[in-house]
């Protein structure tokens, strides 16, 4: 009896030796990020990031999705979303880039840490602090979609317009609801962000939500037909503080278990 | 999952039957709940619940008959208090075992909890007021072969809510009492050495990084008692271990631990620090806050009782701190000077934290930072402080029915790390405890606490008057005046009675007031309480 047990104690220990170090550069760079062509329906991965300019743990996710942007690169949306505590604006902190939508959106869900996202959902048990970003991200990667998201966009005078194509491959049943949501991002913006216990004065600010073409509960929409184009147009001021150049427009669809079934962004400048 | 906790409640019934007919088999446990009601009050904050009340309860069944114990654990939480994570909403059996036990072998199949020397390597525990329940499922070991040598082995996965973690836990424990195991009776010295191997595996499902699924951690201790002189020593080190906790760090962690501790007839003292640096350990390296921690690090910080000494609590730093604690009592005997007529117990202590200190290293490029993200240099001290607090305390009892405690305390708490707010809080707070032995079983406790702070919603004035008829009934009430909150409006009293009642093991309490928002730490682990306006409850029961 002894024995035995002292043997399976050797044994154990030897199993518990065996341990992964990894040595030299662990990222992957391998990475897959050519465009789709045109009216495509591979799947992009929306990641909606509540965040704010006060919240000292925000670059870290930052960092995450800076890394998976670099990994993905135009399969992978992250919408940086300012509101709730960490995104008032104070005397240090004197920027402010909360939005009616960004706002109204966040109040739907009422996070409670920060930074946290919703990967593909707009479900507050989805809710995911940014370690578990990367792994459901690459979840939904293998995911496929049966819609096509396409813009338009014109500058005119202090006006912007937008339009919205959205085109499904084939038939959706009538009962399907869908929602589309239309935002305004601005990216390189350059502002003070809390780090941990320091701050940052010249912090690089990406992916801004500047404003909700539609509401944060979003507009039905309806794909009946195969190959049915819906298409929808917002219109807007250009507010002096926007720089065109660093403005894109992002669109996602939501269905009726409020899942992201598709998304889509496309810089303005590069824009028709 | 249901046929085997079926299966368990059926052998317990069986054996209940046999237990009848044997007077060796017996049946333990114990059931409480917790309730609240929650109300809107503009003024502190506090919201109401669509539920209206919420409740936690939990009863645990523990059967033994001879060498065998059974048990299960029914949950409740519907739904849960607002201060723990709503993400343990609704109803289950999450704890259920059955041990063997002979003379040299203990053998537990399903739950448990476990503690490895400190804990630094391995601690499965319950903390049902942090919400905290990381306790294994999978098997567990004891092994005490020859006298004074102890083992102790498991592999698990770790509880997360109503579900398990998704990381593999095995440990490895071993401990011998060199006095014990050989003989040595003439040694004064009591010596224990102890060791601990501790791995994770966890798949690597990360496009972006590759992974470590093996984590190892393995620590070694060493425990010296002569008289009333102690020391226990523990040093721990982890290999790369890459989380959310440490940015995806690669760098191998470490950490020591160190108690040397005296209790004489009259006086005693603690002089303890710590160190560690990159020692988050959980099974799931995405998990944050509470989840899924394998090992424990204790805060090196005096735990302090009194409400506004606790106001600012300190919560341990997984991805580093230095910290350092001296703590002395001396007891003046009757009829000296300081003693006076009845003697007189002061106490002293002083602890403080800092970073480590630590020097950035290069980027790989513009995306990727160096695996390692820092150098450090081990016991090395940083500059920012991150908690000090000193504290006297004079217990004197100064007539047969007057006891008193005075108690004056300095807290610096750097919000900035430990929240995330903006700034350092310094404090001082002041406190009077005074009970009056009325007449036999009764007594009246007066308490008063003074908070002095120019930061967060500054100064704060309380007081609390218990009466207690022993061992059955109390009934108190409290106020907490923010009278200092440099906002008027919010200048509020927080109010709160309550009552209880206890007979043999059953005890009932209710009560009625406001909760501030705050923060709760237990041993260096913390949670932090939102506002709350309403009637409470607490029922418990031990058999």
């Amino acid at each position: 009896m002894k024995t035995s047990l002292f043997f399976s104690i050797l044994v154990s220990s030897i199993l518990l030796l065996s341990c992964d170090i990894i040595e030299g550069d662990p990222y992957v760079r391998n990475n897959n990020n050519s465009d789709p062509v045109e009216l495509d329906t591979v799947k992009r991965v929306l990641l909606l990031e509540f965040t704010g300019q006060k919240c000292p743990n925000c670059p870290e996710g930052h960092e995450q999705i800076q890394q998976l942007k670099n990994f993905y690169g135009s399969r992978f949306i992250p919408v940086a979303i300012h509101a709730g505590y960490y995104a008032i604006p104070s005397s240090t902190y004197p920027i402010d880039y909360r939005t009616t939508f960004g706002t109204n959106f966040h109040n739907l869900f009422n996070p409670t840490s920060y930074p946290i996202g919703m990967v593909d959902a707009l479900k507050h048990e989805n809710l995911q602090t940014h370690g578990f970003w990367s792994e459901k991200v690459a979840e939904q990667m293998n995911r496929t979609s049966h819609l096509a998201i396409n813009f338009e966009s014109q500058i005119a005078v202090n006006q912007l317009n937008i339009s919205v194509e959205v085109r499904s491959r084939h038939a959706v049943l009538p009962e399907e609801s869908y929602r589309l949501y239309t935002l305004l991002i601005e990216d390189s913006i350059v502002g003070r962000q809390a780090n941990g216990a320091t701050s940052i004065a010249d912090y690089v600010h990406d992916h801004v939500v500047r404003h909700g073409f539609t509401s944060h509960l979003g507009d039905s929409i309806s794909l009946f037909n195969p190959q049915q184009r819906r298409k929808v147009s917002y219109q807007t001021s250009i507010n002096e503080q926007w720089r065109i150049q660093h403005l894109s427009v992002v669109a996602f669809v939501v269905n009726s278990n409020d899942e992201v079934v598709q998304s889509g962004t496309k810089k303005l400048s590069t824009s028709n | 999952m249901k046929k085997y906790i079926y299966a368990l409640i059926s052998m317990l019934i069986a054996l209940s039957v046999d237990a009848q007919e044997d007077p060796k088999g017996q049946f333990s446990g114990n059931f409480q709940i917790d309730g609240q009601t929650y109300s809107n009050d503009s003024l502190t904050g506090a919201e109401e619940v669509p539920e209206k009340m919420l409740m936690n309860a939990y009863g645990n069944l523990r059967y033994n008959y001879g060498n065998l114990t059974l048990g299960i654990r029914f949950e409740a939480y519907l739904n849960t208090l607002q201060g723990i994570s709503k993400k343990y909403d609704g109803t289950g059996i999450p704890y259920k075992f059955f041990t063997y036990k002979n003379e040299e072998l203990e053998i537990t199949a399903g739950n448990f909890y476990e503690q490895f020397g400190t804990g630094m390597a391995l601690r499965a525990y319950e903390d049902k007021m942090l919400g905290i329940d990381n306790a294994f499922e999978g098997v567990l070991t004891r092994y005490n072969p020859i006298h004074g040598v102890f083992f102790k082995g498991l592999v698990g996965k770790q509880r997360n809510y109503f579900e398990l973690g998704p990381g593999i836990v095995r440990g490895l424990d071993g401990e011998i009492n060199l006095n014990e195991t050989f003989a040595l009776d003439s040694l004064e010295t009591q010596i224990i050495l102890g060791g601990s191997l501790v791995s994770k595996f966890q798949p690597d499902k990360n496009p972006t990084l590759i992974l470590p699924e093996n984590v190892l951690l393995c620590a070694g201790r060493i425990q010296l008692q002569r008289n009333g002189l102690g020391l226990l020593t523990e040093y721990a080190y982890k290999i790369n271990d890459p989380s959310a906790d440490n940015r995806y760090n690669y760098q191998p962690g470490q950490a020591i631990l160190s108690d040397l501790t005296f209790n004489g007839s009259h006086y005693g003292f603690l002089l303890g620090f710590k160190w560690l640096n990159n020692m988050s350990f959980r099974s799931d390296r995405s998990a944050q806050e509470n989840q899924l921690l394998i090992n424990y690090l204790p805060s090196i910080a005096h735990n302090h009782i009194y409400s506004f000494a606790a106001m600012y609590p300190y919560a341990t730093q997984l991805n580093g701190e230095a910290g350092a604690r001296a703590e002395v009592f001396y007891r003046f005997q009757r009829e000296t000077f300081l003693g006076g007529k009845y003697g007189t117990l002061i106490t002293l202590s002083y602890s403080r934290v800092n970073s480590i200190d630590t020097t950035n290293l290069p980027m790989l490029d513009s995306v990727y930072p160096h695996p390692s993200h820092y150098k450090t240099t081990f016991l090395s001290i940083g500059n920012t402080r991150y908690y000090e607090d000193f504290l006297i305390e004079i217990q004197k009892k100064i007539s047969p029915t007057i006891n008193t405690t005075w108690h004056l305390q300095y807290t610096a708490y750097n919000r900035q790390v430990l929240e995330g707010k903006d700034g350092m809080i310094e404090a001082l707070i002041g406190i009077a405890d005074i009970t009056f032995r009325l007449r036999p079983r009764h007594s009246l406790r007066t308490e008063f606490q003074y908070l002095n702070t120019k930061q967060d919603f500054g100064n704060w004035v309380g007081a609390t008057v218990e009466y207690t008829v022993s061992p059955h009934f109390f009934v108190a009430v409290v106020d907490q005046w923010n009278f200092g909150n440099p906002n008027p409006e919010k200048q509020l009293h927080y109010y709160m009675a309550r009552a209880g009642y206890t007979r043999g093991a059953n005890r009932i309490q209710i009560g009625y007031g406001r909760q501030r928002l705050g923060v709760i730490c237990i041993g260096g682990v913390c949670r932090v309480v939102p506002a709350s306006t309403g009637f409470n409850f607490s029922i418990s029961s031990t058999f």
